[in-house]
Formats: C-alpha cells, sequence, structure tokens
C-alpha cells in the first residue's frame, strides 16, 4: 500500500522493533476497523454448547 | 491466560500470569524526534534503544525519550494528554498503535480476553473519553484480542481489594489525571476523574521556576521527598507546593461528588491510593493527613499505599480478565496435549 485508500495521499510505513504500522499524515488513516455492530448477545460456539450438553 | 493493559498518559503497561507469577511489560508512552545527523550511529544501536527511522529523523520512542531529550535539548513528544489521545499530537494514533503492540504482544489463541484501562470521563473539563476508548479497542479487536475497557479507578480496587470482597475507595495518581471508584462488591457506584495528575504538578513548577519541563520530571522521579514541612524556592521547593495542591483538589472533589447515599450505613470503607504520582516518599502520610481533615462524608477504615504504584491497574485489568474467561485454556490446552500424546 502506497497509496491511501481514504485520501489518496502518501501513505508511510513506520515500524517500531517487530511491529510495524502504516498510517497517512494527510487524513489520519490507519487501516484499523472500528466495530459499530450493537454489543448484542453473542452466538453460542459449538464448543460452548459441546461443553453445556456434557455439563448437563 | 488472557491480559490486562493499563493504557496511561505516561505508561503503557501490559500484565499476563506466569505460572504463580505476573509478568509486566512497560514502556513509557512518550518519543522525541532527533535529526539523524546529530545522532551518532552507534548511540542508536549499541544500546538497543527503541526507535523509529523515518527520512532524516530519529523517534527515540519510550524509556529512552526522556534521557534523549535531557542530551539533545529537545522535548518529549507525547501521543496521550489528560488521560485520552492528545488532540494536539500528529502522530498519536500510529505511536499509540506501535506502543501497544509492542508492549502487549499478539493474543496467545484468538479472542484472548484483554482488559483495558480507560478513565471515567473528568468532571473539571469538556473532554469526552469516547473517541479515545473506542480507538484503542480497535486497535486491540484488529490485533486479534477480545477487548473490554475496564474504568482505571476499577482495575485499582481488582488489584489491591480482593480480600476486601473488592469494596472501597480506589485512587489512580497518573500522570495526565487522577481517577477515583468506590465500588461495593465489585460493582462501582461512584467513578469520576480530574483532568490533573503528575503532568499538572510538572507543568506548574516548571512554569513557577522558568525550568524545562522535561528536566522537572527527571527532577521529581529522581529523589524526590514529599514532607511536612519543606524549603521554598528551587524545583522541590515548587513541586512540594502544588503536589500539596493536587491532594487538596482531589480530596476536595470526594468530598463533593460522594453523596451519603453512595456508602452503605455503617460501612467503613478502605481507601487504597497508588499510581505514579504516589510514588515519593511521604506522600501517603501527607495523603492520610490531608484526608482526615477533610470533611468526608463516610467513615474510612484506613489507607493504604499500594506496593508497586506503578503496576496496579495493569494487574487489575488482568484480575478482571481471568474472571471473565468462558473457558480455561490452560486446561483446554493440556486436553489437547494429552489428545495428542494418545494419537
Ligand atoms: N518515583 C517517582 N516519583 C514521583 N513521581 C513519579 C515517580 N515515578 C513516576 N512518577 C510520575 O507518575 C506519573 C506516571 O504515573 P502512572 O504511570 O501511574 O500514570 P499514567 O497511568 O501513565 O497516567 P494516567 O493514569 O493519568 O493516564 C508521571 O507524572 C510520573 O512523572
Ligand atoms: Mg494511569
Ligand atoms: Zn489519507
Amino acid at each position: 500500500m502506497d497509496e491511501c485508500p481514504r485520501c489518496g495521499g502518501a501513505i508511510e510505513e513506520l515500524s517500531l522493533g517487530d511491529v510495524s504500522t502504516v498510517t497517512c499524515s494527510r487524513c489520519g488513516y490507519a487501516d484499523v476497523p472500528v466495530e459499530h455492530l450493537p454489543a448484542g448477545e453473542e452466538p453460542e460456539s459449538w464448543r460452548d454448547a459441546f461443553n453445556r450438553f456434557y455439563k448437563e | 491466560m488472557a491480559k490486562g493493559l493499563d493504557v496511561g498518559t505516561m505508561n503503557i503497561l501490559s500484565a499476563q500470569q506466569d505460572g504463580n507469577d505476573t509478568v509486566f511489560v512497560q514502556q513509557r508512552n512518550s518519543f522525541v524526534e532527533i535529526e539523524y545527523s546529530d545522532m551518532a550511529e552507534q548511540m542508536l544501536s549499541r544500546s538497543e534503544v527503541l526507535h523509529i527511522r523515518k527520512d532524516d529523523k530519529v523517534y527515540v520512542v519510550g524509556d529512552d525519550a526522556l534521557n534523549f531529550a535531557n542530551i539533545f535539548n529537545k522535548e518529549t513528544r507525547r501521543p496521550m494528554k489528560h488521560g485520552i489521545l492528545s488532540n494536539d499530537e500528529q502522530s498519536a494514533i500510529p505511536m499509540m498503535k506501535l506502543i501497544i503492540e509492542q508492549v502487549v504482544g499478539e493474543p496467545a489463541y484468538p479472542d484472548e480476553k484483554l482488559y483495558f484501562s480507560s478513565p471515567a470521563d473528568p468532571i473539571d473539563s469538556d473532554l469526552s473519553t469516547l473517541y479515545h476508548q473506542k480507538t484503542i479497542e480497535s486497535f486491540l479487536d484488529d490485533m486479534g484480542y477480545d477487548s473490554e475497557p475496564i474504568n482505571e479507578g476499577m482495575s485499582v480496587i481488582y488489584s489491591e481489594l480482593a480480600d476486601n470482597n473488592f469494596t472501597g475507595l480506589g485512587i489512580s495518581f497518573g500522570a495526565g489525571m487522577t481517577n477515583v471508584c468506590l465500588s461495593y462488591y465489585a460493582v462501582p457506584v461512584m467513578k469520576f476523574s480530574v483532568a490533573r495528575g503528575g503532568d499538572w504538578v510538572d507543568e506548574q513548577a516548571a512554569r513557577a521556576t522558568g525550568t524545562p519541563v522535561d528536566k522537572v520530571t527527571s527532577i521529581k522521579e529522581d529523589d524526590f521527598e514529599l514532607d511536612f514541612t519543606t524549603d521554598v524556592g528551587g524545583v522541590e521547593g515548587a513541586l512540594s507546593i502544588y503536589y500539596e495542591n493536587l491532594l487538596d483538589y482531589v480530596i476536595e472533589n470526594i468530598v463533593t461528588e460522594v453523596d451519603e447515599e453512595d456508602v452503605e450505613e455503617g460501612l467503613d470503607v478502605p481507601v487504597v491510593v497508588t499510581g505514579g504520582t504516589s510514588s515519593p516518599s511521604g506522600f501517603e502520610a501527607l495523603f492520610k493527613d490531608h484526608l482526615e481533615d477533610a470533611n468526608i462524608p463516610f467513615s474510612i477504615s484506613g489507607v493504604t499505599h499500594a506496593n508497586e504504584p506503578l503496576y496496579s491497574v495493569a494487574r487489575g485489568g488482568l484480575v478482571a480478565a481471568r474472571s471473565d474467561e468462558d473457558i480455561d485454556h490452560d486446561e483446554a490446552d493440556e486436553e489437547a496435549e494429552a489428545a495428542a500424546a494418545n494419537e
């Protein structure tokens, strides 16, 4: 990625030790999504369902 | 497994359990920009200084930033201010993301539980903590954690008041803020923050004495002590005056914020103080003295000072995260190993 998908500006890559990140100095794009879904009940995983079954 | 993370204005720390020990990883939430030409290459490589190179500039990050700032006569830059992401630091988001990832590491398994500290909205400024909280949560979820914010004061109670059924008043004297939380059987009944802490003390003392603020911070963290009487003059003199003022300010706000209805009749409330700003020797005694003098609307059973004031918040997050794990992953791992061995 060298062009910002949000504003078309130049993307910079920064790294610190073993970790790295991208940033757009024009619009602040950081390639991290923000969740806006309602928190709600999470669907039960199969594993939890089996555990529940064996406990009962 | 599960992890706790303290996202602080000055220090970012993670906590995780390793057998009977809690392991902490800490990094100073600060950096300094230095011209590459001014910097001897060996200064960077030999001492394993954490840094980012960008064109002809070097950003020294974390614990070394303060030393480099003092050596090169530069000011440190801070991704956070008053407990939340700073609105006047352009690089706040990438810097925070890098430091957090460096401190917390990858999740041990997908959706590992992680509780990160988040301040209460301050009562003395109109800052909102929501943008900050959502941004940090997004970083962590993007890394593969199942993250959850925990109020900073509540985290102190998880860390320090387990033996008292998570009941009491927790106060975290940080850098950008002071967070206060009153909890009754692990349920927060009152919480607030004030946008003053160690940074405020440093800024005031720097202004009063015409000293660079990074210099003041170094003096304060090195060998500064609090006492009931001190001499006027110098950075130490100014620090004592503003320290006392901060204590009074926090206590005053506790008096106005806590309603008598918040506290069960006849309950003696233990108070625990922590946070980097509570570190100087003499702090606990001075705080006790000023608290006794105030008109607190409930009865206090005692004041304690956390053993490791810089670690309380991260440890509390870990305690909360561990108690919220749906399945015991250690057990699950052992089962998987046993199954593999049988094949
Ligand atoms: N030995 C010491 N003596 C005095 N002050 C200290 C000492 N060590 C750290 N501090 C101060 O403590 C503060 C940092 O404490 P802490 O790490 O608890 O804050 P934080 O969690 O980063 O900030 P906040 O909770 O406000 O977001 C800074 O102001 C720092 O200068
Ligand atoms: Mg803190
Ligand atoms: Zn952009």
